[in-house]
């Protein structure tokens, strides 16, 4: 607009006397030198749009590598900063994308510093508690769970429980994440934590087993072989260790009790844990397997 | 005439500022791409950095991009990449030496120390002044590899004597590095259970190796003399296993003992390698 009159100055101009015509030809001049820097932003701020469609188009395509360099190049030339939030803010989701957890986290780190209003602070800490509980950093994430529930109140307050009920999840504390999304309606998450819960088997319960009875606590936890085989050294060196002491071959029954006899009965108590730990992990990972393909809310 | 010339002058600002600001725009200019490259390369993020810059190398002959993307991989510990951009720049480039001295400080983090020993007969690295840092950096490879060390004085007359005295040291560590003999921890264990393990510093491994073996020892010769026959043969078979694995336990532990040693060694020079630059004077031209 401001261009084009500044030309119709010029032609106008022309039909002016001498004196008149050079003074309003040199200001004819600045104003069209004045609109051409004018549009030069506008071209340069054009350009930048069209680098953001172009950074999007790759990031909807999941190219994550190529549109992590065009979002980078679009908050480079952004001399206004018009772009940094959403540069980073894609930068990082483009991270996250790609499995880069930790320069996901600092990119929205990034974008909080550069977010604009309080909807754009909040999607950037959501997607930066997010990022922790999937890079398993879960106590960060919980703290800065925490943290922000003193902020905010409302519904915002509740997709913070909600995802405080994931790094829960994440953290192996499901008795506290399935009180969370009790308390939230979450009934769908709620049933996850009460099946894993239901399913899964107490370390402690294994240990006490294995006590008492040599091998139990494996068969508790599903291993019977290697239960009957603990079960079997442990009652031949026990054998042996009470027949010394019994003969009154004290040297005997403390070597064969110590060396054999007790390291056999130790190695009981910890396979009895580690097995029972071990399953457990299969029944987190099927969970995890399940929130993953097949639950259909919000996730990570 | 006056108004004339302002006229023209104003023209010229004009035009001017209107080539400045379509070049401003177009963020995929070669400029732009140079510039976008060399942020990123300060900021670590190499690969995109590399991207850039091979556009740009693409219609621009620059060696000092050329160096910057050596630079760039081998601190990305792509040895072999860089070592390529380097050897592209041995001749007819302005950075000439710096290359070659920059190949042999590469080798040297490579831990490619045999090409060292063989590049450095090599005719192109012996010209004046290219040939000081590889010089440096080869004597010092030698005191990485288990090859002889070089005679103490040819160190003085190749290194300044601020660095003489601390290569200097590094020289006589490695000359009289304590390690221990695999075959003395082995016959040690093999006369007194456990022995080869306390001359390796493992005492604990080495009490615990004497006790077990003479308790079972002990309880092989109690059943014996008791006509125990099972048992006796029983523990004389897990005494004579545990013997056994007690001397070639020995012997392991010589080995990760004198490891250890070396493996000190390495890292203390490394850092005193990495504290110097390799002897390699440092660019203010990469990143300012």
């Amino acid at each position: 607009m401001c261009m084009m009159s500044a030309r119709y100055l010029i032609i106008k101009i022309s039909f002016l006397n001498k004196g008149f015509r050079a003074t309003g030809l040199i200001i004819a001049l600045y104003l069209f030198a004045f609109s051409q820097l004018q549009f030069n932003g506008l071209l340069a701020q054009e350009y930048l749009k069209r680098q953001k469609k172009f950074a999007d188009s790759l990031f909807s395509k999941k190219d994550y590598f190529r549109a992590i360099t065009e979002y980078k190049r679009l908050k480079f030339f952004d001399s206004n900063g018009s772009f940094n939030f959403v540069s980073d803010f894609k930068i990082a989701l483009s991270y996250k994308g790609g499995a880069k957890f930790k320069e996901a986290a600092n990119y929205f780190n990034l974008a909080l510093a550069e977010a604009n209003n309080d909807s754009e602070e909040f999607t950037a800490n959501i997607e930066l508690v997010k990022t922790l509980i999937i890079a398993r950093r879960t106590t960060r994430a919980l703290a800065k769970i925490n943290s922000l529930k003193k902020i905010y109140y409302g519904n915002k307050r509740k997709e913070l429980q909600y995802w405080q009920g994931w790094a829960f999840m994440f953290a192996e504390k499901w008795v506290k994440a399935d009180s969370v999304f009790r308390i939230i309606g979450e009934t769908k998450l709620d049933s996850v934590c009460k099946n894993v819960l239901n399913e899964r088997y107490s370390l402690t319960v294994a240990k006490i087993f294995s006590y008492l009875m040599p091998g139990a606590g494996q068969l508790y936890a599903g291993h019977p072989w290697s239960g009957l085989m603990s079960f079997a050294w442990n009652a031949l060196w026990g054998y042996l260790t009470l027949k010394a002491f019994f003969a009154e071959r004290y040297f005997d029954g403390i070597v064969i009790g110590n060396l054999l006899w007790f390291r056999f009965y130790r190695g009981n108590l910890q396979n009895a844990e580690r097995f029972a730990r071990r399953e457990n992990k299969k029944i987190y990972n099927n969970a995890y397997d399940y929130l993953q393909f097949k639950f259909k809310g919000k996730k990570l | 005439m006056k108004i004339f010339s302002t006229v023209i002058l104003t023209l010229l600002l004009l035009l001017v500022n209107n080539d400045f600001g379509q070049s401003k725009v177009n963020l995929f200019s070669l400029q732009n791409r140079k510039k976008f490259a060399d942020y990123l390369f300060c900021n670590k993020d190499y690969l995109r950095a590399f991207d850039e810059y091979k556009i740009y190398l693409s219609e621009v002959n620059n060696d000092t991009i050329k160096f910057k993307i050596a630079l760039g991989f081998r601190k990305m510990r792509r040895y072999g990449e860089a070592l390529d951009y380097l050897k592209s720049l041995f001749f007819n480039s302005k950075f000439a030496i710096q290359a070659r001295n920059e190949y042999f400080k590469t080798l040297l983090m490579a831990n490619k120390i045999n090409a060292i020993r063989r590049y450095i007969k090599e005719p192109i690295f012996i010209t004046g002044d290219s040939l000081k840092v590889p010089l440096k950096l080869f004597y010092v490879a030698k005191m990485f590899g288990n090859t002889n060390l070089p005679d103490s004085n040819e160190l003085k007359k190749i290194f300044t004597p601020e660095e003489y005295s601390q290569i200097d040291r590094f020289y006589w560590t490695k000359k009289n590095l304590p390690l221990k003999s695999l075959t003395k921890a082995g016959i040690l264990s093999a006369l007194i259970p456990g022995l080869g393990k306390i001359y390796t510093q493992n005492y604990g491994d080495g009490i615990t190796a004497f006790l077990f073996t003479a308790a079972l020892g002990t309880l092989a010769y109690a059943n014996f003399k008791a006509r125990h026959k099972f048992r006796a043969w029983l523990f004389s078979g897990l005494t004579a296993l545990f013997y056994s694995g007690n001397i070639y336990g020995s012997v392991a532990s010589a080995q990760i003992f004198n490891a250890k040693i070396a493996f000190d060694f390495r890292k203390k020079l490394k850092l005193y390698l990495e504290k110097v630059n390799y002897f390699v004077p440092q660019y203010n031209f990469i990143c300012n």
